[in-house]
């Protein structure tokens, strides 16, 4: 919004604060129609699952936590936040094209390489992966939802992520600026 | 009445459908916030870009008041949709390393996705980077079985816990929100310009 | 800088007034609740009590509409209830388990205890949160058995009305006891597995 070349449409972006009304919104609609909120995570979980009970099936029938998602007559990928999520590519790169962002390239600072940049996020997407399994939610499916609805887990995780992330910003803040 | 799909008023069969429409509005607004970008993400922790503060608690709140205001006129009851369980340990230690993976990573799965969709190369390593997570979490799981089952309060709603009517809280967690965006808007004023 | 943006000013507004509309309209955060007015006029009106002859006559044309709760404690239950009954005791009335029961849709819930006391609570406990359609068996199960078990023969110089009602007893009590007309043991009841009902669809988390 405040990006220095004002005219170039692949930089302005929604006011945050609508952009968080039509979230909102959106939440409400989805609870309204479904009984539970948003998420993203767990459809990575499910590609998880599928793919390992795809290469070692015995392992996951044996496997305490792969077989609480494996049933006989369904793919492990016939969720509700697969097809969810599949809506968020869709969306995203419908937004992204009408607003002329499609271009590949790898986002970093100045004072950092692309190769320490991908490192940082795969690293990131690791940490992230683990700790929603344990959060049982990530951004969107625990602290999003969970907070909106009012549940002490929602908050928790929410206090997590962000003050976490506020007590160790300084040491990483090479990465970013 | 609500909510539709589970209450039966919308066949279930409509579910993935959707899901489906739902998730484009999702990665829609995402995208279009800017939640593309890990370099606009990051900058809530670095004061230069709070719009994921703006983005998220105004989202948590306009939600929050709509789901008492449902429960109010009776169109769906707070106690009929679900709340996510608290298990104290687990979501202490996963918010916790969430965080981590927030600074490092610049992204969370769900802006990730959107990253990753319009070309962002580190948003897709990002993504391959969750994969591996969960599945280490999956694999070690006996490891971390207990702790994931400990100290299991329920689906406990925050106002519960202190004890005041769900109204109170949500009000003065609007308050509260809203004096953050006047202050971080000052802070984001007087902050370095980043150029992402 | 801040006063231009208008956005965040527009929020606010409509934010704040829509949070303070929700401190106004549920000060006390149960929109349910029958007003106290309604509610002592509804406990004036006799119409909520059910003789135990027309629960009888229901039970055993196995009226559809017809919703039995034994509002005793699970114990006494067990041992003696009427046929199709549901147990909710009284204490355990509120929880939302049984919300799906107390508030289906076309149903009359008929509710009683060994007498009139438990029922009654549990009839005003349910009445107070706004569930319609409840009747009370009056007299309850005592006076049930007394009617339907031991019916008491009526003089030879009854009434025509007075007769048939005996004739009816007599035959509810065959319906009940299984056929021996002489053994007047009190029946048991068929233990009717209560299962407490799960929510439709198990609503399954997020992320």
């Amino acid at each position: 919004m405040k990006a220095p070349n004002r005219n170039d449409r692949s930089t302005r972006y929604l006011n945050p604060y609508l952009g968080g009304v039509l979230l909102g919104l959106l939440l409400l609609m989805t609870y309204f129609i479904t009984g539970r909120g948003l998420g993203a995570s767990g459809a990575v979980k499910s590609t998880v699952v599928a793919t390992v009970s795809e290469i070692t099936p015995d392992y996951a029938h044996r496997s305490n936590y792969y077989s609480q998602f494996i049933s006989d007559d369904e793919s492990p990928l016939n969720t509700w936040l697969m097809f969810e999520v599949l809506g968020v590519l869709a969306g995203a790169f419908l937004s992204g094209a009408l607003a002329g962002r499609l271009k590949l390239k790898v986002e970093h600072s100045p004072g950092i390489t692309a190769g320490t940049r991908l490192a940082a996020a795969t690293l990131g997407g690791f940490l992230f992966g683990l700790g929603s399994q344990f959060g049982r939610g990530c951004t969107s499916g625990a602290a999003l939802s969970g907070s909106a609805s009012l549940a002490l887990s929602g908050f928790l995780a929410m206090m997590g992520i962000f003050g976490t992330g506020y007590a160790i910003a300084w040491i990483f803040r090479k990465i970013w600026v | 009445m609500g909510p539709l799909i589970p209450q039966g008023v919308i066949d279930p069969a409509w579910n993935n459908v959707f899901a489906l429409l739902i998730g484009l509005a999702f990665g829609f607004i995402l995208e279009s916030s800017g939640f593309s970008s890990s370099r606009k993400l990051a900058g809530v922790f670095y004061g230069y870009d709070f719009v994921v503060l703006k983005v998220f608690m105004t989202a948590v709140m306009v939600c929050m008041i709509g789901l008492l205001y449902f429960d109010y006129m009776g169109w769906m009851k707070l106690s009929s949709i679900y709340i996510l369980p608290t298990f104290l340990y687990s979501v202490i230690i996963g918010g916790v390393i969430m965080g981590f993976g927030f600074i490092l990573g610049g992204y969370c799965p769900g802006t990730s996705f959107c990253g990753a969709v319009i070309g962002k190369i580190d948003a897709m390593f990002f993504t391959v980077g969750l994969y591996l997570g969960i599945l280490f979490f999956s694999v070690l799981y006996p490891v971390f079985e207990k702790i994931y089952h400990a100290a299991n309060l329920g689906p406990v709603q925050v106002h519960d816990l202190i004890g005041i009517p769900a109204a109170w809280f949500a009000f003065a967690f609007l308050v509260a929100g809203l004096i953050a965006f006047f202050v971080v808007s000052k802070i984001e004023a007087r902050a370095k310009k980043v150029e992402y | 800088m801040m006063m231009k943006d208008k956005a965040y000013w527009i929020l606010a507004a409509v934010l704040l007034m829509l949070g303070g509309g929700l401190l106004v309209f549920s000060p006390a955060g149960k929109p349910d609740e029958l007003p106290p007015e309604e509610l002592f006029r509804a406990m004036h009106d006799s119409s909520r009590f059910l003789h135990t002859d027309e629960v009888t006559r229901r039970i055993i044309e196995e009226d559809p509409s017809l919703l039995l709760i034994d509002v005793r404690n699970s114990e006494s239950f067990r041992s003696f209830s009427l046929p199709g009954a549901v147990n909710i005791p009284v204490t355990d009335l509120l929880l939302p388990e049984w919300e799906d029961y107390l508030r289906a849709p076309g149903m009359e819930k008929v509710l009683y205890s060994n007498d009139d006391i438990m029922a009654g609570q549990a009839w005003i406990l349910c009445t107070r949160v706004g569930i319609t359609d409840l009747y009370i068996m009056r007299g309850g199960l005592n006076l049930w058995a007394d009617h339907i078990l031991v019916p008491e023969a009526p003089p030879e110089t009854a009434s025509m009305e007075l007769t048939d009602r005996y004739r009816f007893r007599l035959g509810a009590r065959l319906y009940f006891t299984g056929g021996t007309g002489a053994e007047v043991s009190v029946m048991q009841a068929e233990p009717i597995p209560v299962v407490r009902r799960e929510k439709k669809t198990t609503i399954q988390g997020g992320c």
